[in-house]
């Protein structure tokens, strides 16, 4: 491992004022802006732009109108929105809570002054008095420049919404965040790392933009290689009519790595247990990247996966190990696609535990199903083929923030695993700390942003790696697979990163299985 | 800057408040004018808020979970910091307004030998609490002016609170008022990262309170003959049949006004932020959106990729539907 090259400043004092206009556009740290192609496919509006890091969009003649007029109707449609307009007290909590703020020291990229921008301008324009004593009510008027701040700073929020379980009046700046992101989607500002698999999706269901073929030949080669590791040829059906389950994850599981050995992770449970499910080449995505630009694009999004369930006529959703994915069907999902009157309650054919808290939804988190199925001891394991594997769990953003699900993955941790060591108490639970990459930032261009945000969290694995010799970071989020191998490479090195379920598939012993000599990453056992 | 600015504001306040008291004839028309102007922006400033807030709809079910989900039978569900039922919300709520449950969280990263690591602080947990609760008695305190004959748990209020010191009698509400006040105060110039986030308004309220918690308590332990004078004044007002020919302390009018300029200032302010915990969605929504469908009052059709239903599961080879 080289020296990393960023210097992180520790947590200084900031000079001035946070109203000063100086912002350091330091390419690097943000997103590029999205291409047409991608922007138009979803029918989007769509303003050009030109000159890096001062991007300059060539805006509607009426953008002023447009993002005002934005703004009065989210007032009113979101509650939230209103209030955090109007409720901050600028108390300064949230600063060191946001993993950006720790790894930047730029005391602009905190919620409190992100926040700060919209309000701002909320206050000049819809707050009493705001544009005749803009003096007192530090209200700002609307101009390109706002706008420049917002795409810069609303793209450097990864929605993980750490500084509302801190902040003393509940302020969520994830939801200022999407809501800054839809107001500048209306003019034509977007993101290109959040229209690219948005597109995709749009256009095939998925974000990688994968067909049915190749989604097909990804399964197809995924059960060739666990029948070349245990022996046993599983079956996988995909778009199976009939089935009792659909099971749906991110498509990364099929195409990525490490992401791929969690995929044969599920696909040895589901033989084990004889699971009558179904994966489907329509709905072949549980992610959901319109969260990321708007609360229409994701209701858009989403739509596939109670269509597609009514289609194949299935009784309930299996989903796999996503993040943001679980925030959508967690919160948003029957909301914006429901009702799902069709489905039934997920039940556990063989613990026979009815799971009533998702009965509406009719989805079941794949950690909750093994969970159970532990619980009740129906899985026979051997915790010695993770031998090698000293074992820590990053709880992924929303699963913990935005679900509470904290103790099904680490059951199934304590079970697969042969030791597991827990990161620091404030870095863990629902305190977790960004993988860096979340909320759509992750692209190739803001390498720097990533390692600056994802350092607090880098910081936590190698403090139990010096202590307990961890080597190991499990996770059930597929962007956490993604970005967080590079992170630990670049901060804390001889980390690997893998699913809950790849360790679950590693100890599970299949009936019928050879001598497994090796793990599902085909590594040697002993 | 923004701190001389809101110290001005205060001391034009303070200084308008020193002129009219000293006028004889003006002193008792200008209490009886602030008082019934202040309190009507009161009122009607609060009520707007609340009504821009509940006219705001709540289209999704988007609490912030801190603890473990009801899921399994076979785990611990955490009822306080992740609650599935509207009465579990509620003491989530409760917890949030009674406790600052938020605030206990407070913790400050810091890098120790290379090491970064977390430090639990709750000072500002004991200084915010300290506040709120001694502003809450000495608003409770303050009801006395409203009822004739003062009820007993008043008075009896009245006398753990006061005790004297050198012959003045002060109250251990107003102290405490006043130096978590002081602390906050220096809370925001001390800290460099809180002292650059903060604007006029952050300043003027902290201001503000603390020339109203001065003002009060001075007011408190001046003699009994001023404060029956106060309180036969105050009683008048109550009852809409305004004394105006009351004699009253020049000191009542400073206070009055003061707090006349608190009650305008309020409902416009930051200082409206108990609705942002009690109004809130992510406190107030129980965590049950899988079991339950949180319906959007404004819902409305969106273009989606359709697939027709009823069509054969789709054949290797072909290409995905598209719109």
């Amino acid at each position: 491992m080289s020296e990393p090259l960023i210097q992180i400043e520790p947590l200084s004092s900031p000079r001035g004022g946070c109203q000063g206009k100086n912002i350091n556009y330091h390419e690097g740290t943000f997103c590029h802006p999205a291409s047409a192609a991608d922007v138009q496919q979803l029918g989007l509006p769509y303003s050009p732009a030109t000159g890096s890091p001062e991007f300059d969009w060539e805006l509607p003649p009426d953008w002023e109108e447009i993002i005002l007029r934005g703004m009065k109707e989210r007032l009113e449609k979101y509650r939230s929105f209103r209030l955090f307009m109007d409720s901050c007290v600028r108390c300064g909590v949230c600063m060191d809570k946001c993993p950006i703020y720790i790894g930047s020291s730029n005391p602009k990229n905190t919620p409190v002054l992100r926040g700060e921008l919209m309000r701002a301008v909320y206050r000049y324009y819809f707050a009493p008095g705001g544009r005749h004593f803009p003096g007192i009510t530090r209200g700002k008027p609307l101009r390109k420049e706002t706008l420049r701040q917002w795409f810069y700073y609303f793209y450097q929020c990864t929605e993980c919404r750490r500084c509302a379980v801190y902040c003393p009046v509940g302020i969520d700046t994830a939801e200022i965040t999407m809501i800054g992101r839809e107001l500048l989607g209306l003019v034509g500002i977007h993101a290109g790392s959040v229209m690219k698999p948005a597109a995709n999706s749009w256009r095939t269901g998925n974000s990688l933009g994968k067909n049915p073929d190749e989604i097909r030949q990804a399964l197809d080669s995924a059960a060739d290689e666990l029948e070349q590791i245990t022996g046993v040829r599983v079956e996988v059906p995909v778009d199976r009519k009939g089935a009792e389950i659909l099971f749906l994850t991110p498509s990364a599981d099929l195409f990525c790595k490490p992401h791929r050995y969690t995929l044969l992770g599920y696909l040895a449970l589901f033989h084990q247990i004889g699971l009558d499910y179904t994966f489907s080449t329509i709905a072949a995505e549980g992610s959901n990247p319109g969260l990321y630009s708007s609360h229409e694009l994701a209701q858009r999004l989403g739509a596939p996966i109670y269509e597609e369930a009514r289609r194949l006529g299935v009784q309930w959703i299996l989903g796999g190990e996503g993040g943001h994915m679980w925030r959508t069907i967690h919160q948003y999902l029957l909301t914006m696609n429901g009702p799902a009157g069709f489905l039934r309650t997920p039940e556990s054919a063989l613990t026979g535990t009815r799971f009533e808290h998702a009965s509406a939804a009719g989805a079941l988190h794949i950690c909750e199903f093994s969970a159970d199925l532990l619980h009740h001891g129906k899985l026979p394991l051997d915790a010695s083929r993770n031998h090698r594997w000293t074992v820590t769990y990053h709880d992924s953003c929303h699963p913990a923030r935005s679900m509470g699900m904290l103790e099904e993955p680490r059951t199934i941790l304590r079970h697969a695993a042969e030791r597991f060591v827990e990161m620091p108490v404030n870095t863990i639970r629902e305190n977790t700390l960004c993988c860096g990459a979340g909320g759509g930032l992750d692209a190739e261009e803001n390498f720097e942003y990533r390692m600056r945000c994802g350092y607090p969290r880098a910081m936590a694995v190698k403090t139990v790696k010096e202590e307990s010799g961890v080597n190991l970071l499990a996770c059930i989020c597929a962007t956490d697979k993604v970005s967080l191998p590079v992170l630990l490479d670049y901060w804390v090195g001889d980390v690997a990163v893998a699913g809950v379920h790849e360790l679950l598939g590693n100890a599970l012993v299949l009936r019928g299985e050879k001598l497994r000599t090796t793990d599902l990453r085909g590594q040697p056992l002993r | 800057m923004k701190l001389f600015q809101a110290i001005a504001a205060v001391a034009l306040i303070l200084l308008a408040g020193i002129i009219a008291a000293s006028v004889p004839w003006l002193r008792t028309p200008a209490a009886v004018a602030v008082s019934y102007v202040s309190v009507g922006v009161f009122v009607a400033g609060i009520c707007y808020r609340f009504v821009l807030w509940a006219k705001s709809s709540v289209p999704f079910c988007i609490p912030v979970t801190c603890g473990q989900q009801a899921s399994s039978p076979g785990l611990r569900h955490d009822r306080l910091d992740n609650p599935n039922t509207s009465s579990g919300a509620a003491l989530r709520v409760a917890m949030e307004v009674l406790c600052f449950r938020s605030l206990w969280r407070e913790h400050r990263p810091e890098t120790r030998n290379g090491v970064l690591v977390y430090a639990n602080d709750r000072r500002l947990w004991l200084v915010s609490i300290a506040f709120h609760y001694a502003l809450l008695v000495v608003m409770l305190r303050h009801l006395a002016l409203l009822f004739a004959p003062v009820p007993h748990m008043l008075t009896g209020l009245g006398r753990i609170d006061d005790f004297s010191l050198f012959g003045a009698r002060l109250s251990f509400s107003g102290l405490l008022l006043l130096v978590s006040l002081g602390a906050l105060f220096f809370r925001r110039l001390w800290n460099a990262r809180v002292r650059f986030i903060s604007l006029f308004t952050d300043h003027f309220a902290l201001l503000l309170l603390f020339a109203v918690g001065v003002s009060g308590e001075l007011l408190h332990s001046s003699g009994q003959k001023d404060l029956e004078a106060i309180k036969h004044f105050a009683h008048s007002l109550s009852a809409f049949h305004p004394a105006m020919h009351a004699v009253i302390p020049p000191l009542f009018l400073v206070h009055r006004l003061l707090v006349g300029a608190l009650l305008i200032y309020f409902p416009f302010s930051k200082l409206m932020h108990i609705g942002g915990i009690v109004a809130n969605p992510v406190y107030n929504l129980a965590n049950n959106s899988r079991a339950r469908m949180h319906a959007n009052p404004w819902n409305y059709p969106v273009a989606s990729r359709s697939i027709p239903t009823g069509e054969p599961p789709i054949e290797a080879g072909s290409k995905c539907p598209n719109r």
